[in-house]
């Protein structure tokens, strides 16, 4: 008995081993997405189209834009992704960088239909495959008469009439530096000035908040009855809580945005797959599974979904190229003195 | 002949742990303190630590960071080492039942088990409605240091029962009774049969709750609020918000040193103590 | 005196009670929340849920984004405590035993990694290990967790160590015992509670790690942790609550299932000295 147990565990913990450690790398095309909906929505959408064209399933790997951005920093050339979904500001550094392929428009003919817009900020590295806005969800039974625009809002956040029931979105979480920048074009361009509103709203702010997850904690918990918010998942938020109400302020909200990206070094499948995402059927389908616009203009969007996707005037694309030059600073300034 | 021996199988048994950390990990740490110098970028500079040590904000967040740390590890000692005491004891599936209820935090992922604090401790929280219903004055304690302590005592616990159970497992109840019974009063028992035993286990508890405590910034930026800061967090928002690997790095390295000079305080003291 | 004893003892144990139920509160008041709202039947998380169904079980464990990632931490958890326990135990012995010259530095180095910040630590691995093509490999995943648990049964297995009676040890020797049976039969079953508890931790460390495994994992070696942050990044639902559950009711399962075969007690407590 004595030598026999420890004789059993260690054959456990070796079988363990061996399946834990998968022999071989696949030759599968690897392509990244977002967790939940967003895998469901790859899959039936993108996946399913790559392999009617290609006959091959596409390998997912559900991360995130820093992650993919470390791995393809560490193995230049040769990257362990080979279509990326990238946040704005990776999808310029990663372009600057030398780390992605320009988009091919022989290879990816559906790149025709999106227009320039989506792309032009990103010197042709990569292309935006969906879109959404930042937007104010409040508790209606609380809040019956919400303010109609945003410096309204800030102001009397600022006196103190929500309590201290509100939370924004904090600069140190991923789109803070977008949130920012969309503030300084309400108030002339001044950073200074943002910063006094962000001081001066801290008194009455239940948290400036870091993660998704933790805002929607605190409003589904009724902490905080103000909320600014993503409006595909306030919009969802809202549907099934009656309690819950989202709107647009004036004069609109900043646009966020997945971008998509081809890494220097990917097998030429990926244009291949990047074409599946931006066909018209992929497009309007993932736009019926995560509830955001996407940027095709082929799409006609069907009513029940015109009725909740943000429109296109009403965001505002922000200047990325000068919000990279600011974040050190931000942040130094957000840390020192918001708090 | 036998002690000769028995030096060099003990040198040999420490060579596989010391040379796969040496490959894997030692590596690695170079690695990220050239980039800290900038010796990668072909520029080489101190730069990055000027900034850190002749800055009043990240002295103070380091003052904080070691508080904290410090503060979790005190109160996980204090909290767990009753606890320890009866585990060591418990029996069958008692002993299941404590193992069950010790472990059962570190099941359920960090951000999920913040909602349940929220509604445990929130403002309209089950805290503070019971103390509503007594007449006492309700508790703001979410998002503050109190908060971030309270989550990560309760998620490390179990390092720091575990650590001090193992050693009281070889107690042999027989000592204590022996003790009782030549009529030792408890506390003279405790302080002579049972303190001495488990003090090494008590020391490695509190060096492995340190550790993780300083190291953590998920439970501190989704319990804490702004004026909450601490050195790994700022690392997360170098990597993830400026995209400033060198900057992260030399926070990386200042927090290193600060744990290993916490360590060999550690070794000193016991020393000391043990001579 | 003896005839006090039994009222002692009673006024002991009432107290450990009392103790354990205020702890068990504190420990699992978030828990419960969480376990209740894993029950909810709506499409988002609140207290108290609006109804009650199992959708969300149904859902995650029907899910393969969550059941292979469970799987696979499952299997690295394991593995990764096996090596670190293999590597860590006999340098344990080495620097316990302090035969060895430079045990404290050796101690020192090998507890090192327990002081580098997690997120450093992952990016400077993947920076290191893709210079080898081992970074989406999986042995990447299994030498970072490694790296990171192979303290945790150091420490533990060094402070039963320590208080042990090395005259067991010597007494074998003396009796004509081969180093290395010595080892397997004496030193091994007497540093049971301890490497118990180090191979625990470790299971747990790496059960729970994020920075390495969303670092060095790849679509098909994705970690239950780097899955839940990928699904609560961009969804908002009770899955993860559910899969929480599941996570608590799996350990309950093999805590059952050991406590049956071995005993709980016979598989922490130090073998020798029952004998």
């Amino acid at each position: 008995m004595r030598v026999r147990s420890p004789l059993v565990i260690g054959a456990i913990l070796a079988s363990a081993l061996a399946v834990a450690v998968p022999a071989g790398a696949q030759e599968k095309i690897v392509v990244t997405s977002s967790g939940g909906v967003w895998l469901e929505s790859a899959k039936q959408n993108f996946a399913s189209c790559f392999k009617e064209r290609t006959g091959q399933e596409p390998e997912i790997q559900t991360t995130a834009s820093n992650e993919i951005m470390a791995k393809l920093r560490a193995s230049p050339g040769k990257p362990p992704i080979h279509v990326a979904v990238l946040s704005e500001i990776d999808a310029i550094r990663a372009g600057r960088e030398g780390l992605l392929d320009k988009l091919d428009f022989q290879k990816v003919p559906n790149l025709k239909d999106v227009p320039e817009v989506f792309r032009k900020q990103w010197d042709n590295f990569a292309t935006i495959q969906n879109f959404g806005a930042m937007i104010v969800m409040v508790n209606g039974d609380v809040v019956k008469d919400p303010p109609k625009d945003w410096k309204t809002l800030i102001d009397q956040v600022e006196g103190g009439k929500y309590g201290k029931r509100v939370s924004f979105p904090s600069l140190t979480m991923p789109w803070g530096p977008m949130f920012t920048w969309f503030l300084t074009t309400l108030y002339d361009g001044s950073e200074d000035v943002v910063f006094q509103k962000y001081k001066a709203m801290l008194p009455n702010m239940a948290k400036y908040w870091v993660s998704p997850v933790e805002a929607l904690n605190m409003f589904a918990a009724k902490e905080i009855d103000v909320l600014v918010y993503w409006d595909g998942r306030a919009y969802a938020f809202a549907g099934e809580n009656p309690w819950a109400k989202a709107y647009i302020p004036e004069p609109g909200a900043f646009q966020s945005a997945a971008m998509l990206a081809k890494p220097k070094g990917a097998p030429e499948l990926a244009w291949q797959y990047m074409d599946c995402v931006l066909s018209p059927k992929a497009q309007l389908g993932h736009s019926q599974m995560v509830k955001y616009p996407i940027v095709n203009s082929k799409v006609v969007y069907p009513d029940e979904l015109k009725k909740i996707l943000t429109p296109l005037e009403k965001v505002r694309q922000p200047d990325f190229a000068k919000i990279i030059e600011r974040v050190p600073a931000w942040l130094d300034r957000w840390n020192r003195e918001i708090r | 002949m036998s002690s000769a021996a028995g030096r060099r199988l003990g040198a040999l048994l420490a060579v596989p742990a010391v040379a796969f950390l040496a490959a894997f990990f030692v590596g690695p740490l170079l690695l990220a303190l050239a980039e800290s110098l900038g010796l990668t970028r072909g520029a080489t500079g101190t730069g990055h630590y000027a900034r850190i040590f002749g800055d009043t904000y990240y002295l103070e967040v380091m003052r904080d960071t070691v508080l904290l740390a410090a503060g979790v590890t005190g109160a996980a000692l204090v909290v767990g080492y009753p606890y320890a005491l009866i585990l060591a004891r418990a029996r069958g599936a008692a002993k299941a039942a404590l193992l069950f209820l010790l472990v059962a935090p570190l099941l359920v992922t960090v951000v999920v088990r913040t909602f349940g604090w929220m509604i445990v401790f929130g403002r309209r929280g089950l805290v503070n409605a019971a103390l509503g219903a007594l007449g006492l004055p309700a508790l703001d304690i979410l998002n503050s240091w109190t908060a971030i302590a309270v989550a990560l005592v309760h998620v490390l616990l179990p390092f720091m029962v575990l650590s001090i159970a193992s050693t009281l497992e070889s107690l042999d109840p027989a000592f204590e009774e022996a003790a009782a019974t030549l009529g030792a009063p408890p506390w003279r028992q405790f302080l002579h049969v049972v303190a001495p035993l488990s003090r090494d286990g008590a020391v490695a508890g509190s060096i492995l709750v340190f550790a993780l405590a300083i190291g953590s910034f998920v439970t501190v930026m989704v319990m804490g609020d702004n004026r909450t800061m601490v050195l790994p967090l700022l690392v997360y928002q170098q990597l993830t918000v400026a995209s400033d690997w060198p900057f992260a790095a030399a926070l990386g390295m200042v927090l290193l040193a600060i744990v290993l000079a916490v360590f060999w305080l550690q070794a000193r003291i016991a020393r000391r103590a043990a001579a | 005196m003896i005839a006090l004893l039994p009222g002692w003892r009673a006024r002991r144990r009432l107290l450990a009670a009392l103790y354990v139920g205020v702890a068990a509160i504190f420990i699992l008041a978030p828990l419960a929340v969480v376990m209740i709202v894993a029950f909810t039947s709506a499409s988002f998380v609140s207290f108290p849920p609006p109804g009650y169904s199992l959708r969300w079980l149904a859902k995650v464990m029907g899910d393969a984004a969550f059941m292979r990632p469970l799987l696979n931490s499952v299997l690295l958890g394991l593995a990764a405590a096996a090596v670190a326990a293999v590597l860590a135990v006999p340098a344990a012995v080495a620097i316990g035993r302090r035969s060895v010259r430079w045990s404290a530095e050796l101690e020192a180095f090998l507890l090192a990694p327990l002081s580098l910040p997690a997120l450093i630590m992952a990016l400077a691995l993947l920076f290191f290990l893709a210079r080898f093509g081992l970074a989406t490999s999986g042995w990447g995943l299994l030498i970072g967790h490694v790296v990171i648990t192979l303290p945790y049964v150091l420490r533990t297995v060094l402070a039963v160590q320590r208080g042990l009676d090395a005259s067991l040890v010597e007494a074998a020797h003396v009796l004509g015992a081969t180093p290395a049976r010595a080892f397997l039969s004496v030193t091994l079953p007497l540093l049971r509670p301890g490497i118990v508890a180090g191979s625990l931790f470790a299971f747990l460390i790496s059960f729970d790690e994020l920075a390495v495994a969303l670092l060095l994992s790849s679509a098909t070696t994705a970690t239950l942790p780097v899955a839940i942050l990928n699904h609560v990044a961009h969804n908002y639902d009770p899955a993860v609550a559910a899969i929480s559950l599941v996570k608590i009711v799996l350990v309950i399962v093999v805590l059952l299932t050991l406590e049956r075969l071995y005993g709980l007690d016979r598989l922490m407590l130090s073998r020798v000295r029952r004998a």
